[in-house]
């Protein structure tokens, strides 16, 4: 059996405020397998961004990681000491970000910004393109560290489609459109080839067109360096477009998870199905929206069964009480329902491409 | 930022110099109390006739707006006109002092950047943190002890009661380092001349700790607030996820963004106290503009007053210019 770039086991991340704590992430698992695609899905604060910063090991204050394993290819991340982190960071995981003219400092050149990551790893013996342990004797100055730096950032800006990239080293954030801003941080992340790249609403801030441009520039990547992807989205388009496997998330928990396939036409847990009624169809002008009724329940107060009792419409009291636990209904895909039998799948029902 | 934006920028400077200019001479012109009155006060035998003989030779019959013309006028020739007590040229006089008030303000800014700019970083990136309380008290006590009572209270102590420190002038009468700069730190070291340098230091402690504790206070502040934004942007995390230290984010991605709004107050607050610091300088006896100003105001040294207020109001506008040019030099979102 192949071992998993990244296996997460009852991972809990809380922050404890002064309201309470909050529950971000409660108790999620799941695996991924080289050059494997795994979208999470899921309304806004369902605990999705806090998901990938726990696996980075970059959960802001006052949230903290209180339980669970995190395995990056075999090797625990929980409580390793920040020292060891970074040397993972950028290196053998990497993370990009939703809207890049937030992301990329504004007061630094493209240049200085992609070469950084690399300057940063050369040498420390997590990126295949660096030398070993004692190579700064041979270039006391960094010199050479500063030379393959450049040279291997204006290589991954070509890579990610920037016209004459060695020019637009020196321009600054600002002086490129937005498009050829994600492209940048792409570059950026996969410039010392991560094993895991963690991918939070990457195209969310882009319009229809560039974000195309993007989700096939990253299938591309993939295939050429064989990264695994852990993409968040709002979007079941972008999920359809790239994924093989999808998990969906309420409250901090996973509700549902399986193939695409199996995620789009067959989806079990009523809140995937709310989710999925939802989109917005192309062509069908008498589509009406149809939102999940409800919001999504306090995290520091949740009610001790199914987070998803208030809102679902076939909750009872016995979902009120007590949590479901996630159990296989067919190979590969699972659901944490009570009424799994009693939700019909939603027969034909695709996604618009 | 291209030379024809300075250029620009510099030409605007222009209409304000010249509108200071009207100001100021309206105000001496409009005060009351006749200068020729003052030149003569004390001395006895000067008839009326003298008096006006006198006037006419100043001008000051004429009307105002041929007053106004020769002073513009006098000023294009580098003349500020004559010291109506001291009975010399008003541009030496403010030369011989501006040296001292340079000196002062530099060491006063240095000071105050040393302390503030990291106690103000690391009051945001620890925020709510033991060492975050005290910088922000120590701020707020900074800002709000008035710079006459801190100087008192810092001449009782050192200079009085601990008697550690000199508490006036620049430095003992006959220890001055030859001439070259007129700013003793430099002249000393130049001339290699320690005892003068030693002499230069104790006497700059006190006055440009005094000086420098508000200003400390305000950059701190600044400096902490528009930290505390950059700590939470995105590209803050974005740099912890490429591996980068904790240590290293702060001073590679923040510093940057953070030092912008500091360095513009920095720069006009160094405009204010380059005019010379009136209270501090009186406190201890300092020799530079702010006491020339404040002993010319109780002298009715009117030509002086109105050199010197010319002199601050046009430091005031050049710095606000320079600040001007080192926001455009580090934000390169405005480079035009
Ligand atoms: N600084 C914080 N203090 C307290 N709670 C927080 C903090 N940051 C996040 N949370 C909690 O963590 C939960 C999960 O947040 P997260 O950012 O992971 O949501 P998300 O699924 O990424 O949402 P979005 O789609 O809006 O990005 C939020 O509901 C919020 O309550
Ligand atoms: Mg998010």
């Amino acid at each position: 059996m192949l071992q998993p770039v990244l296996d997460v086991r009852d991972l809990a991340t809380y922050f404890f405020t002064e309201r309470g704590v909050v529950r971000a992430v409660d108790g999620v698992s799941f695996r991924l397998y080289p050059g494997e695609t795994l979208g999470v899905v899921g309304e806004s604060g369902c605990g999705k961004s806090m998901t990938a910063l726990s696996i980075m090991g970059l959960v802001p204050r006052p949230g903290r990681i209180v339980a669970g394993e995190i395995r990056l290819m075999g090797e625990d991340l929980v409580g390793k000491p920040d020292r060891e982190l970074r040397r993972l960071r950028g290196s053998r995981m990497a993370m990009i970000f939703q809207d890049p003219l937030t992301t990329l400092n504004p007061v630094l050149r493209v240049g200085q910004q992609v070469t950084e990551s690399i300057r940063i790893h050369y040498g420390d013996g997590t990126w295949s393109g660096g030398s070993r342990r004692w190579s700064w004797l041979a270039d006391p100055l960094g010199l050479r560290r500063r030379r393959i730096a450049w040279e291997r950032a204006v290589e991954m800006l070509d890579k990610v489609g920037i016209p004459a990239p060695s020019e637009r080293m020196r321009a600054y954030p600002h002086e490129m459109s937005g498009g050829m801003r994600q492209r940048i941080m792409i570059a950026i992340a996969l410039s010392c080839s991560p094993a895991l790249l963690l991918a939070d609403e990457p195209t969310t801030a882009l319009d229809v067109t560039i974000q195309a441009q993007i989700l096939d520039l990253m299938r591309r990547l993939q295939e050429e360096m064989g990264t695994s992807i852990l993409l968040i989205t709002h979007d079941f388009g972008v999920v359809s477009e790239l994924c093989d496997r999808v998990m969906v998330m309420y409250a901090g928990k996973v509700v549902e998870t399986g193939p695409l396939d199996a995620i789009l036409n067959t989806p079990r847990h009523p809140y995937t199905q709310g989710l999925l009624a939802s989109i917005p169809r192309l062509g069908d002008r008498s589509y009406r929206l149809k939102p999940i009724e409800g919001t999504v329940p306090e995290l520091h107060a949740l009610p001790p069964g199914c987070s998803y009792c208030t809102r679902c419409p076939v909750a009872d009291e016995y979902c009120a009480a007590v949590a479901p636990q996630l159990k296989e209904i067919s190979p590969h895909h699972h659901v944490a329902c009570h009424k799994v039998a009693a939700a019909p799948a939603m027969a034909g029902e695709g996604v618009p491409s | 930022m291209s030379a024809a934006y300075i250029i620009n920028r510099f030409l605007q400077l222009i209409p304000v110099v010249f509108g200071v200019t009207l100001v100021v001479f309206a105000l001496m012109y409009l005060t009351p109390g006749d200068p020729v009155e003052v030149i003569f006060a004390g001395e006895s035998g000067a008839t009326a006739e003298d008096l006006e003989r006198y006037r006419r030779e100043l001008g000051l019959d004429q009307p105002f707006h041929i007053q106004y013309l020769r002073f513009v006028i006098g000023l294009l020739q580098g003349d500020l006109g004559i010291s109506l007590v001291q009975r010399q040229p008003v541009r030496d006089l403010l030369l011989s002092r501006l040296p001292a008030t340079i000196e002062l303000t530099a060491v006063a800014v240095l000071v105050s950047l040393i302390i503030a700019i990291p106690v103000g970083v690391v009051s945001a990136v620890q925020r709510y943190s033991t060492l975050d309380k005290l910088g922000t008290a120590g701020a707020l006590l900074g800002v709000s002890m008035p710079d006459f009572w801190l100087g008192l209270v810092l001449m009782l102590l050192f200079g009085i009661h601990w008697g550690v420190l000199p508490i006036s002038g620049r430095i003992p009468w006959g220890m001055e380092p030859q001439h070259i700069t007129g700013l003793y730190l430099v002249d000393s070291v130049l001339t290699g001349d320690w005892p003068a340098f030693r002499a230069a230091v104790r006497h700059l402690i006190l006055p440009a700790v005094t000086l420098g504790t508000s200003m400390a206070a305000l950059t701190m502040r600044v400096t902490r607030s528009s930290m505390l934004e950059v700590v939470h942007q995105d590209y803050m995390t974005f740099a912890r996820a490429k591996g980068l230290s904790g240590t290293q984010v702060v001073v590679r991605h923040g510093l940057r963004n953070a030092l912008i709004p500091t360095v513009t107050v920095v720069s006009l607050n160094i405009g204010v106290l380059l005019g010379g610091n009136m209270i501090v300088e009186t406190v201890f006896a300092w020799p530079g503009l702010g006491r020339l100003v404040v002993d010319s105001i109780y002298n009715r040294d009117y030509t002086v007053v109105q050199a010197a207020v010319l002199v601050y109001a046009v430091t005031y506008v050049t710095m606000n210019f320079l600040a001007d040019l080192v926001y455009t030099l580090l934000n390169p979102k405005v480079r035009l």
